[in-house]
């Protein structure tokens, strides 16, 4: 796991992470892009997107939203994001 | 900066993913709840799973029973016909699939997702106009 970069993704999601961390990965994921919608910061999305993905954020809005979808998942499994927000909380690192 | 265009394409992707995923997490209780009954009567009546779902699809296509009865049978609220017979269709199928030990995590959108198995592909397939 690269530290670092998960750190900075845990608190871009971190307003919209879900209070169980107990979830399987796909409705952990769900429920990230639906407090996303619900908080209507919908920019946060794409900000993560940029993140994960590197791209600039021109490309990523002519993409199918399908392919931001698995960039976003596989950025979620990449940095390991369950494991480091349970962390996190454990440590009280709300604000890591 | 982002301009409105952009403010709208954002909106538009992030609500029409919520959306999507919100599906195929209503199609997984679906299937389990019907997988779970199609069990029950298949243990009752000595017959397969996939018979029972057959009859059931038939049945429900034909008809021969309501939306009312499907609702209160299955625990499946307000389904059509046709989402009856794709949900019970996917429910047979992961019965043979648990029944032949063959069930393997689905790698979907770059996650294991070994409890959505077909179903993404299924739901975002139709999404996506493909045939499956």
């Amino acid at each position: 796991m690269n530290l670092k970069r998960s750190l900075k993704l845990y608190k871009m999601l971190e307003p919209h992470l879900p209070e169980d961390l107990e979830l399987e990965p796909f409705d952990f994921i769900s429920i990230i892009v639906h407090n996303i919608k619900e908080s209507k910061r919908h920019n946060d999305y794409i900000d993560i997107l940029e993140f994960v993905s590197g791209m600039p954020r021109s490309e990523l809005l002519s993409m199918e939203f399908i392919d931001l979808f698995e960039m976003f998942a596989e950025g979620m499994t990449d940095l390991q994001i369950i494991y480091l927000a349970k962390f996190c909380r454990k440590m009280g690192l709300s604000d890591a | 900066m982002p301009n409105s265009a952009d403010e709208q394409i954002i909106i538009e992707i992030v609500v029409e993913t919520s959306e999507v995923l919100a599906d195929i997490t209503n199609f997984r209780k679906e299937v389990d709840l019907v997988k779970a009954k199609l069990k029950e009567f298949a243990d009752a009546t000595g017959e397969s799973v996939s018979v029972v779902g057959q009859r059931f699809k038939t049945a429900f296509a034909q008809g021969k029973i309501e939306l009312g009865e499907v609702d209160e049978l299955f625990g499946v609220t307000s389904i059509s016909a046709e989402r009856f017979g794709k949900v019970t269709t996917q429910a047979v199928k992961e019965v043979a699939q648990e029944e032949d030990k063959a069930t393997q995590s689905t790698k979907l959108f770059g996650i294991e997702l070994g409890k959505l198995g077909d179903i993404g592909r299924l739901v975002f397939g139709s999404v996506l106009g493909i045939s499956l």
